[in-house]
Parts: structure tokens; sequence; C-alpha cells
């Protein structure tokens, strides 16, 4: 706690640089179900009482999955036989609110994201693709731990988020589960 | 707008083929049993001048006829006497500019249309003087390719089963195949293998 109120008063805030991972939740399970490894987001959180931040991030989050040489139907007698990838890019821009406990050493806080996420999903047979895009209503409730190293104005912040991006006219719903791991830079 | 996220995806040449086919559920295939198939392969080529054989025609049409032998169908040559119930045409498109579509059954409202006819000769450019086709498919999803490929084509048709649409004599496509991608490369046997998969995913066609 040596950092913490100190720190953490009005007007400070973190940075946090997290790498992500994502793994498909729901809807989005139907279109790729594996795991994720490639994702990052970039968040700053200001202080606006001892315990609440307001910030925003930005990020991006990409979903493959082959499916090797399949054959599937299509329209009403159509058959296509080809080699079948599946890819999400997802691009979420999000206002933020956390509530941190201090309780000492390490800092636990909720929070919740509401915004944005542009998904480009893709989908592949050989060389020919079809695409989807769209800007999806988003919301992202998160737990998360903050730990400063010691005294300094660094620490290691990890988190688990569940992001939800609504349906929209023309494209499905989307929603996984981010665990990320980085770093925050506090002032 | 994100061009160049895509990671991951360099997959082999062969896995870049593609095979598609249709056919028209009206039609009664049994009740078929001759065919006439010119021992031509169409070539389609940004060189229109270019009436060359292209070349592994003599493997395209051994690979068809041994398919529809095997469908049950029986091959007659320019002279039978008897009129052939359906005939067989096939082109080789070479052109950087046309495209085969496809649409992907994820998404609604979509299917097989003949969008290769971006040629300004798509009236008369075709094999065997058929007047031109008709499908009452839907025009769906776009699509995109990166690349240049070749695409083998192969249609099943009844020119004496013709209408009339909007002015414009049309023949119906009974049945159609597309071997997207295989005149590239060369690895003649994913020729066979390409027009083998569209027969074999069509056992609808058969007559036997």
């Amino acid at each position: 706690m040596l950092f913490g109120v100190s720190s953490f008063a009005q007007g400070g805030g973190i940075w946090n640089f997290d790498w992500n991972i994502g793994i498909s939740v729901g809807d989005q399970s139907d279109f790729i179900s594996e795991p994720s490894f490639r994702g990052f987001n970039i968040e700053g959180r200001g202080f606006v009482t001892d315990n609440m931040t307001v910030g925003g991030m930005a990020g991006w989050q990409t979903f493959y999955q082959s499916f090797g040489q399949v054959t599937e139907e299509f329209g009403n007698t159509g058959v296509i036989t080809g080699y079948k990838r599946r890819y999400l890019n997802v691009v979420p821009l999000m206002a933020n609110w956390h509530y941190y406990f201090m309780p000492g050493v390490v800092m636990p806080y909720l929070g919740f994201g509401l915004g944005t996420y542009y998904i480009e999903s893709r989908n592949m047979m050989g060389i020919y693709y079809t695409q989807g895009d769209a800007w999806h209503f988003g919301v992202a409730p998160e737990v998360g731990v903050a730990i400063p190293f010691g005294a300094g104005t660094a620490g290691v912040n990890v988190n688990v988020k569940y992001n939800m991006a609504a349906k929209t006219k023309d494209e499905q719903a989307y929603g996984w589960l981010g665990v990320g791991i980085g770093f925050s830079y506090i002032f | 707008m994100l061009d160049g996220c895509y990671p991951q995806d360099s997959i082999s040449t062969s896995e870049t083929d593609i095979v598609m086919t249709a056919y028209d559920d009206s039609v009664v295939f049994t009740s078929l049993k001759t065919y006439f198939m010119s021992d031509t392969v169409y070539p389609v080529r940004d060189d229109t001048s270019d009436h060359s054989l292209i070349e592994n025609n003599n493997l395209i049409i051994q690979t068809i006829a041994e398919n529809m032998a095997a469908y049950g169908y029986e091959r007659v040559f320019d002279g039978a006497e008897e009129t052939p119930d359906i005939k067989i045409a096939s082109a080789a498109i070479q052109t950087t500019n046309v495209s085969v579509g496809w649409w992907y059954p994820y998404y609604g409202g979509w299917g097989w249309g003949w969008g290769w006819y971006k040629s300004s000769r798509e009236t008369d450019y075709y094999y065997g003087g058929y007047p031109g086709y008709y499908y009452g498919g839907y025009w769906g999803m776009p699509y995109y390719s990166t690349y240049t490929t070749g695409t083998i084509l192969i249609e099943m048709a009844n020119p004496l089963d013709y209408r009339v649409i909007d002015g414009d004599t049309v023949v119906p496509i009974y049945w159609a195949g597309a071997i997207n991608g295989v005149l590239t490369g060369s690895d003649a046997s994913r020729i066979t293998k390409g027009i083998n998969q569209a027969f074999e995913q069509s056992p609808q066609i058969r007559t036997n």
C-alpha cells in the first residue's frame, strides 16, 4: 500500500498495455471455436474519485480457424468443395469505467466498457472469400487485478473481460472471453 | 480496412482449388441417356484471337467422358442418327478479368449465379451456338479474389429445351461444374481430381 492512496488520488491515472487471449463463446463459437492468441489493447484510465476511473480503450484481436478440405451445400442444389478457413478481425473502441478495491498490495477491480466493436468476418474457400463487416454495439464487463511493483509506478495487470458484440442488421452477434495480461503504468 | 490482418493464410497451390456444382432439380436425370460432347475445351482467353487448344484439352475431355460413362450416360458423336438428349460443353477460362463467384451458405439469400458472363460478348462468345444461358438463381454475395486463376467449366444442357425469357432465347443449364484454380501450376492430377470431385458431389445427375 506504499503508493496506493498517494498515487491514486484524483487526477492520477493508469495506462494499461495488455496482451489478450480470446476464447469464443455463444454464437461466435459456431463461427470459430478455436481460441485466439493474437490480441492486444491499450487503455487509459483516469481517477475521478479515489476508487473510480473513467477512460477508454482500443485494441485488436484476430481469430482464425482452418477447417481443411470440406464439401458443403449451398442454395438449392449447389455443392462446393474447397479448403475452408475463417477469420475474425476485431477492433474494439470503448469508453470504460472501473472501480478499484484497494485492500493492499494487490488491487482488484471491477469494470464495464461501453462502445463499439468493428468486426470483419471472413469466410474463405480456396482463394475466394466473402466478407462481412460492421460496427457492432458492444458492452464488456470486466474483473481484474492490478499488482504494482513495490513502490514504483509500474505494475502487472491481469483481467478477464466478457466481450459482447451485438447482432447488427447484416451480421451475427459475436462474443468472447478475453484474458488480458499486461503492464500498467501508473501516474 | 484490415488488409494484412490475415495471418496464417498461406495455403499450398492445390489448396486453392475449388469445385462448385449445381443442378436443376426440375430435370429428371434418369430420363436422359445420350449426350454429345465436343472434343474441344473451349478456351476463353485474354487474347481472343488465340484459338489453340489448351494444354490439357484431351485430359479434360477424357476425364469428363469417363465420369459420364460411370453415371450411365452414353456418348454419341457427330453424324449419329439419334439426337442426343443433352450436350456437354466445357470451357477453360484463363483470362485475368473473368472470375467465378460463389456465395457462401452462411449468408441468407444467395445461390449459384452465372457470374462469369462479364465479357462484353456475353451473348455470342459461347461455344456451340448456345444462345445464352439462364439460371433462375440468386445474384448474391460479392466475391473477391486477389489471384489470377483458371477455371474449367462443364455445362450440361439440352439446346432443344429452350425458352424465351424477356425476349431472349435461353437454354437452362441442367447441371454445371466449375473447377477453379486447376489451370495454374503444373500438376495435371489436380484437373482429374477436380473433375472427378465435381461428379462425385453430384450424384443427383446419375442416370443409372
